[in-house]
Parts: C-alpha cells; structure tokens; sequence
C-alpha cells in the first residue's frame, strides 16, 4: 500500500468504516510510515474537533413562529396581506395611484368641453347623419342643398342642449318630434318616396326642423316644385325670418336667437302646410306627455298670457293658432306651477297627466270657449 | 436523543391525519437539527432561521407524499438540505462570514481559562473553514461530522451513492485539515 492509498482510507478509518481486509492493510502500513501515523493523527483531530462542534439551537420563538405560519389564516387576511403588506411600501403607493387616476380624470374632464356637454345634455347625432341621407333628393333643386339641412342639425342641437341645459341640466334634452308632423308635410313634397329613408332619422330630421321653425318655410321653397300650399307657405315668410334662416345657414345664427324665436312660437305658413297633409301628421305624431284642456272667455289672450308664463318657467311654446293647440316643454319641476298658471287663466281640464313626470314635459293645451 | 422507530411511526400517523399537536411535536423535536444544518450551510442566523422554517412548512403541506421509508429525521434534513443548496445556487454569496463568530461553538476543556482565546481562534477557524467548502462537500460534512447521520442517510438525504458520500466526505476532511494545520499537534 501506498502513502497515497493509505491516506485516502483516513476518512473510512475514523467512521470505522473500512472492511477488515482494508483495515489490515491500512494498520500494516501505518506500523510502518511515520509521516502517514502523523498524517492520521491530524485527520483524526480534525474530525474529533469536528465532533467536538456543539450543536446548534434554533432561536427563541422559532416553534411558534413556523406553528403560526403553518396555521391556516381566513382569506380576509390572507387578501388583506396581499393587498397592504408591507404597510410602509404599499399603503403609500396605492394612496399615490388614487390621486393620480382622480387628478387625471378631473384634469382630462376639465380640457374636454365636449365631455362636459355630453355630461350635460348627449348630443342628438342621428340629426346629423339624417342631414346627409336626406340631401339628395333635395340636390336638384338648389346648388348646396345641405348647407341649410347641416345648419339645421346644428341648430336644432344647440337648441336642445341650451334648453336641456337651463331646464334639467343633468336629463335628456327635450324630444320634439311631436311637432314632426307640421314638416312632415314638406318631407313628403320634397321626397316623394319617403320609405326610402331611415324613418327614425326622417323623425329627428322633422324635430329639428320643428325646432328651428325659422327655416322651414326656406326648404319648403327650395324644395320646388311644390304641389299644394307650398306656394302659401314660402309666400308667409318673413324678411326677418328670411335673414336668420340664411345665417343659420351660413352656421352663425347665434344660439339665443334660434331659442327666442323657438319660444316666440314663429311658424310662419306652418298652418298651411299642416292643413295640406293630415294624414301624414296622425302616422308620426308623438303624443306629449300630458294633455290638457282650457276653457278662457278670450283664447287669445289667454294664448299670450300662456306665453309669458312658459318664459317665466323657463320653459318654450309653440303656438298653433289654427288648431288653439299650444305645444309646452318644461322642466318637471315648473310643471305644478305651470298647471296654477293656467288654471288661474281659465277651467283647466287634465285630460291626461302619468304617475311619473319625464325629465322634460310636453305638455299639449287645448284651448276651448 | 432520537426518536424511537415506534414513536416515530406514531407520530407520522398522526402527522397524516393532519393532527396540529402532532405538527408541534415535529417541529420541537427536529427544530434544533433543521436549523444546525441551515446555519452551518448559509452562515447567517436569519437565513438559516428563514429556511428551518421553510423546510417544516414544507414537511407539514407534504407528509401525505412522504412514504415513511426514511426516517422523519432524514427526511427533513433532505428537504432542508435541498433547500439550503437552492438558496446558495440562487445568489451570489459573501465567501467569508467569519466576523459572525458565534455561529461556531466548541467546549471548553475542563478549567482551561488559558485556552479560552486559543479555542474562540479555533472555532472561528474552523468556521471559516466549512464556509469555504464547496457546497457539494460541505453538505455532506455537515450531515456528518455536525449532525451525526450515517453515510447510508446522506446518500439517501442528498440522492447520492454511498461511494460519492464517502469520497466527498473524505476531501471535505482534508481540506478542513490543510486549512487547520496550525491547530493540529
């Protein structure tokens, strides 16, 4: 056996591990090598040191801690942890995030004027998308059709969202197509096959017009050659009206005019243009919300009385003097002080009221003798 | 000081059928050997605390899988060490921890005061030796030499052969002499 060899058995040798053959031999050469005794000796005090390490001993607490730990914990705490721990990095982290997406969403609310006026009062866009449909027919009659039909749209949207705004800032704006009817008339003129059209936007077309009653006498015109009445109704417009009606066209007509002639109930010709096809007007009328009758001794009178009363409301009319049929829009909450109004002109008959008020009523007077 | 065959076959029943009493024992029982193997292998007391923990957390969700061949004891230094081995894989480590001097104890021969500075050299020697093992090699001293299991359990801990326990263990020897020769007569 080598020195060598016999060294490589040391570590056999101190766990006694060595067969007795390897042992034998092992023993025989150690008896023989000084250098490899001495080599064994300091193995073996190696290991002894080794054995001699006392063993070490888990801190304080360490058995609570792990059983602690093992224990199952409820899922609230368990979220909790998840969502708070460590409290100093998260909590303060999380804070931030919440100011941040509100400041973000104030600041973007704040540079968006068209969220604040969506918030408002949505803007009716179907009017603008008819606008275009119903160009066509009326191309061949004038050089730029669509001017005065876009003007429109847009008029009768500022008007929706200036009155929604003054009467129930955070409702719909008021739905007019219940005047349809009146325009109705001129629609079927002018577009002899109306079922081609998009009914719906054929309705809000309509209400614009309604709302914007300035212009209706102009498209009436330009949308010669009329069979009957058009003639009267494009003779009955006014140069005052004729004025508006182009800059509404031009898309300058200020909002406060569209809306005080809205409420001043300016239909010129309408009248006649209503006589013209009743029919049309019964398939598409909306009935208002609440229908009332009025007895006066002067419906006249009692017609402008009415009218100053809607204004004081903040409400709009329209006067249909052929029918004494005076078309009201108000704000819910004018609408007790309304009927007062109008009782204390005349005998007032609710023909029909609902339970519940819509965010803006329409509210239909008849007046009777 | 282990536990008995018979004991620890009751205590692995009731370990499986999921008694907390019997998960107490387990930990108090095998508590001070489980950490031993961590602190001598990491060097560092919250570490080791840290792994100690880990291995009994893992025993207690596993001991439906484990199938009793091995002793408890073996079992949990073999997760322990396993443990132990990933950690030190996982980062990059201070070689020397040696001014943690107190992780290393030996015993003081009776009323020697004169070799208290020499034995405190000796210990932090000694630890500073182990640090410097290859992990390979300082696994299977620290089994052992510090915690007494037999070749045939390192084997069966580590999954190794019996015959590279024993040539690991006979190098992590030689080197710790080599490196102690100035303590050695």
């Amino acid at each position: 056996m080598t020195c060598h060899e016999a060294r490589d058995q040391f570590s056999a040798r101190a766990d006694e591990v060595l067969t007795p053959d390897e042992r034998a031999a092992l023993e025989a050469h150690l008896a023989t090598c000084g250098e490899c005794r001495r080599e064994w000796q300091r193995f073996a005090a190696t290991v002894g040191l080794l054995h001699a390490v006392e063993p070490a001993r888990a801190p304080a607490g360490f058995v609570d801690r792990v059983l602690g730990a093992a224990r199952p914990q409820p899922w609230y705490r368990r979220l909790a942890r998840t969502v708070f721990l460590p409290w100093s990095v998260k909590l303060p982290l999380e804070a931030a995030a919440i100011v941040l997406v509100g400041g973000l969403a104030v600041l973007v609310f704040q540079r968006s004027p068209e969220l604040q006026q969506t918030a408002q009062a949505p803007a009716p866009v179907e009017t603008q998308q008819y606008a275009s449909q119903s160009a066509p027919p009326a191309a061949g009659a004038t050089p730029t059709p669509d001017t005065g039909t876009r003007a429109f749209a847009k008029a009768r949207e500022e008007l929706t969202a200036n009155f929604a705004k003054r009467a129930t800032p955070d409702t719909p704006p008021a739905d007019s197509r219940d005047a349809a009817p009146r325009a109705m008339a001129d629609a079927t003129r002018s577009q002899p096959a109306p079922s081609s059209v998009n009914p719906q936007g054929q309705e809000e077309f309509l209400a614009a017009r309604r709302a914007q009653p300035a212009e209706q006498p102009a498209l009436t015109a330009r949308a010669a050659p009329a069979p009957r009445g058009a003639t009267a109704s494009s003779g009955d417009v006014s140069p005052e009206a004729r004025a508006k009606l182009d800059e509404a066209g031009r898309g300058e007509l200020t909002r406060k005019e569209l809306e005080r002639d809205a409420v001043s109930g300016l239909v010129p010709g309408r009248s006649a243009v209503k006589r013209a096809d009743p029919l049309t007007e019964t398939s598409v009328r909306v009935q208002p919300a609440v229908e009332l009758r009025l007895a006066v001794a002067d419906r006249a009178a009692a017609a402008r009385e009415i009218t100053g009363v809607v204004e004081r409301l903040g409400g709009a009319l329209v006067a249909d003097p052929a029918t004494s049929t005076l078309e009201i829009m108000v704000p819910p909450q004018a609408f007790p002080a309304l009927t007062g109004e109008l009782a204390r002109l005349g005998t007032l008959r609710i023909v029909r009221q609902p339970t519940e008020l819509p965010p803006t009523v329409r509210v239909s007077v008849h007046l009777t003798d | 000081m282990r536990e008995g065959a018979a004991d620890e076959a009751a205590l692995l029943a009731r370990l499986r059928a999921g008694d907390a009493k019997a998960f107490e024992t387990l930990v108090i029982t095998y508590q001070h050997r489980v950490f031993g193997v961590a602190l001598r292998m990491l060097g560092s007391r919250a570490e080791a605390e840290d792994i100690a923990q880990e291995t009994f957390l893992r025993a207690h969700r596993a001991v439906g899988e484990f199938r009793g061949e091995a002793r408890l004891s073996t079992w949990l230094y073999a997760i322990a060490s396993r443990l132990c081995l990933n950690r030190l894989a996982s980062a990059p480590r201070r070689l020397e921890r040696a001014d943690d001097a107190a992780l290393l104890r030996l015993p003081a021969p009776a009323a020697d005061a004169a070799s208290a500075l020499e034995r405190s050299e000796l210990a932090a020697a000694l630890q500073q030796a182990i640090a410097e093992l290859p992990e390979d090699r300082r696994i299977v001293v620290v089994l052992r030499d510090l915690e007494g299991l037999t070749y045939e359990e390192i084997a069966e801990a580590l999954g190794l052969e019996l015959g590279t326990v024993r040539s690991r263990l006979h190098r992590a020897r030689s080197d710790l002499k080599a490196k102690l020769e100035r303590f050695l007569p």
